[in-house]
């Protein structure tokens, strides 16, 4: 099957086919992701945060990440997640707020990518003294609440495939930012399944035509993918983290919301179809 | 008939004949004399006042050289503000790479570090609104915010800002933030919004047809003074924002009357996707020229 889009300039009938085929296809993906339950235990907010940061470093091909939380009493932030080689060895630092690459995202609230970090002196030599890795990329996003307050810092070192962290990344990190951000603050949240949804399909609506055509078409097009491509397994990993957030409660439910939300920011940004197996490269 | 004495809104005394002044146009339609060489050409920013409001400059970095002014402003635990006016360092590099940037295009310009992000969160935008209060307050002609506050209990006092920014005639460049939501001062229409584009010519800028970020300008792989005088690559809006206020600051180096909206206009009229033809237009177009019409979007 091929993922190519639908060529662009179609007519407002087309455009109208395919929203309806892209929310046909939203509703299955979100009752496949209900019925496959496939992590079954329940996932409470540590397991999920832990998720997403291994989701966003299998998105942003990564071999290290991590989540850090401000905490504002002590002036630092702690290591909430850590996945990869240097998990053990860096779970108990702490970083001030007044140094390196995550606390200066954290103050100044903009996310930041930087390369030859080793040049960095104060940022890799003191992690990297600890950990015994010491990185020569890394991105890092705030991970920001509703409110607009820097809760911590989402970061990834160490990106495969190209030689530095780009724009894209920064902007699909941002995503996965804002679903942990959504984590985080979801005891304070309380909605219904149907709001859920209806609030993500709301969130896809009121586009442009050309962008919903081609979010229509990049949605077919990973659908597709996820038969044919050998990145399949990854996408199924993306399905099941849906799946074990949506179907485990009302803050959970709000937690697929952002999943939603944020593949959906994600496909609003990227200016011109391509592969719709783009996210998961 | 005498005027009564006291306070009244006299602005139409702006306007009386007697008063009102001549002005300088800038030459948008008058044939297409509005160009890169026109906005600033010969122009090194030379006593122009920048003010960066971030974490401090390093006035040692070879990439930055002398700063003219410092202040670096700190919250109390019951909020209130302290000033400090001696020089001071940069905690983390981050000042230090958007003022060599600035000066990268603007040599000459007067740097002012206002340091408002330190190693605390508490009364941080209360620290950032005091910093863009003190460059307005100080004389600055252009203000570099390479950062942002999402929090909407501070949308109208950075509003407020903003506004009296622009009756003082004071162009803020904002960087834009990547995330969704609300970002301030970077969406308010009266400031020039930056995202980074992939160019590397420090520059060529870009309009943005459909605001709020209204500029795009290099920040992908940037090279970058940081801290101890090291240079590192870096990418962010943040690196973006300073190529446009260095722009900036040369354009009023030899313009000094333009206002926000006249810097805006000229920027726009300017921007390379403006300038540079078309590539599906038909051949005949001249390259690198204005042809003094607006851009349409």
């Amino acid at each position: 099957m091929s993922t190519e889009p639908p060529p662009g300039g179609g007519t407002a009938s087309r455009a109208g086919t395919d929203d309806a085929r892209f929310a046909t296809e939203l509703r299955a993906a979100l009752g496949l992701a209900a019925a496959t339950d496939a992590l079954g235990a329940s996932s409470p907010p540590d397991q999920l945060l832990d998720l997403l940061v291994r989701a966003a470093a299998r998105a942003i091909p990564s071999p290290e990440g991590a989540l850090l939380l401000v905490d504002t009493e002590r002036r630092v932030l702690t290591f909430d997640v850590v996945i990869g080689q240097t998990a053990a060895k860096v779970k108990d630092l702490v970083v001030p707020l007044g140094r390196g690459i995550a606390g200066l995202v954290a103050v100044s609230g903009q996310p930041l990518a930087v390369a030859n970090a080793q040049q960095d002196p104060r940022h890799a030599k003191e992690i990297a003294e600890k950990s015994g890795f010491l990185p020569n990329t890394i991105l890092a996003v705030p991970v920001t609440a509703p409110d607009g307050a820097v809760l911590g810092v989402l970061e990834l070192l160490e990106r495969q495939g190209q030689p530095t962290y780009d724009l894209r990344d920064m902007e699909l990190l941002g995503a996965f930012a804002q679903q942990a951000a959504m984590v985080l603050e979801q005891r304070r949240a309380h909605t219904s399944l149907a709001a859920l949804v209806g609030r993500a399909l709301a969130a896809l609506g009121g586009l442009p035509p050309a962008v919903e055509r081609t979010i229509a078409a990049r949605t077919e097009a990973f659908a597709a993918a996820v038969e044919t491509d050998p990145a399949a397994r990854r996408t199924r990993e993306l399905a099941e983290l849906v799946a074990t957030i949506a179907g485990r409660g009302e803050a959970e439910q709000r937690a697929c919301v952002g999943v939603l939300e944020a593949f959906a920011a994600y496909l609003r940004g990227t200016p011109t179809p391509g592969g719709g197996m783009d996210l998961l490269r | 008939m005498s005027v009564p004495a006291g306070p009244r809104p006299a602005w139409s005394d702006a306007f009386a004949p007697a008063t009102l002044p001549r002005l300088r146009s800038i030459p948008l339609l008058d044939g297409g004399t509005l160009t890169r060489e026109w906005a600033w050409d010969g122009s090194t920013g030379k006593g122009v006042k920048v003010a960066v409001i971030d974490s401090g400059i390093d006035a040692t970095h070879p990439a930055v050289g002398a700063v003219q002014g410092y202040v670096a402003i700190a919250a109390g635990r019951g909020d209130e503000l302290s000033y400090d006016e001696a020089p001071h360092t940069d905690a983390y590099g981050h000042g230090t790479a958007c003022a060599g940037i600035i000066r990268r295009l603007a040599p000459d310009c007067e740097l002012y570090s206002v340091r408002v992000l330190g190693a605390d969160l508490t009364g941080r935008g209360i620290v950032f609104a005091a910093g863009l209060r003190w460059a307005i307050d100080n004389g600055m002609q252009v203000c570099n915010l390479s950062l942002s506050t999402g929090r909407s209990d501070f949308f109208g006092l950075f509003h407020e800002l903003a506004d009296l920014a622009y009756f003082r005639n004071i162009p803020l460049v904002c960087a834009a933030n990547n995330a969704p939501g609300p970002s301030y001062p970077s969406l308010y229409a009266v400031v020039l919004s930056v995202a980074a584009h992939e160019g590397r010519d420090p520059e060529r800028f870009d309009a943005n047809p459909t605001p709020p970020v209204e500029f795009g300008a290099p920040g992908l792989d940037v090279e970058i003074a940081w801290l101890n005088g090291s240079t590192i690559t870096a990418t962010g809006n943040s690196f973006a924002t300073p190529h446009v206020a260095g722009l900036v600051a040369r354009l009023l180096g030899k313009h000094p009357d333009l206002t926000v909206y006249q810097v805006k206009t000229v920027l726009r009229a300017l921007a390379s996707n403006a300038m540079e033809p078309d590539p599906a237009a038909p051949p005949g177009v001249r390259a690198g020229t204005n042809e003094g019409r607006l851009p349409v979007g």
